[in-house]
């Protein structure tokens, strides 16, 4: 098996404005993809929804070792990283197909292979 | 509390390959530093590696790309996610990690 990295950018302001029966919703289609992994034999080893970007911080380390911490995430992109799964599976292609659960919520899903593998 | 830590870098996979044995002894040994004080007060649940930018596929409206979601100069090689008692805690054990920018990230427990 291959251990592959679905990652979910999205736009965290509009996540923000979400209302409570919406963000249900999103949770469901979480729980469907969670269900039809399962169901068509790839593993979830981990996976979380993450604090709003603006909880990060950064720390920078210079050529000569010296440390800046900084509030914010390390690339300032409008789509910034919601959640992620790690997921094991034998075909990347029935893998991406079962993003496209995910893809009725969220905007957009990257899928990476640990390294040691390929995504492509 | 839980936290993802993202390792970012320009030119990452470029510089790891033309890396000597040296180097990337040096850079297993600041990861083993890493994952060392963060077992100290806590535990690491998870890590890896992840493959180059370009070998990833993103998915838009049903339709697969090849390449990540955003094009940044600098990309995430790996990651970790640790449970450690504060956010402050999780950052001072990411000096250690051998890498010019580390994200440390709240997780929520959903």
């Amino acid at each position: 098996m291959t251990e592959y990295v679905v990652l979910l950018p999205g736009d965290e302001s509009q996540w923000e404005r979400t209302s409570q029966a919406d963000k249900e919703a999103m949770y469901a289609i979480h729980r469907e993809f969670a269900q039809a992994l399962e169901e068509r034999g790839h593993k979830v080893t981990g996976g979380s929804e993450l604090a709003n970007s603006r909880e990060a911080k950064v720390l920078r380390t210079d050529a000569d070792g010296n440390h800046t911490i900084t509030d914010g995430p390390y690339a300032e992109t409008v789509e910034q990283l919601t959640g992620f799964y790690i997921v094991q599976s034998d075909d990347l292609d029935d893998l991406l197909d079962v993003c496209k659960i995910l893809g009725r919520g969220e905007g957009a899903i990257e899928v990476r292979a640990a390294a040691g593998g390929s995504a492509s | 509390m839980r936290f993802l830590v993202l390792m970012a870098e320009e030119d990452h996979f470029d510089r790891w390959e033309a890396a000597s044995e040296e180097q990337q002894q040096a850079f297993f040994d600041g990861l083993a530093a890493f994952t060392a004080a963060v077992r100290e007060r806590g535990e690491v649940v998870l890590g890896g590696a992840i493959d180059r930018p370009e070998r990833a596929v993103t998915l838009r409206g049903g339709t697969a790309t090849d390449g990540p979601y955003a094009e940044t100069v600098e990309q995430v090689g790996g990651f970790y996610v640790v449970d450690l008692p504060s956010h402050d805690v999780a950052v001072d054990a990411a000096r250690l990690l051998p890498v010019p920018a580390v994200e440390v990230r709240p997780i929520l427990e959903v």
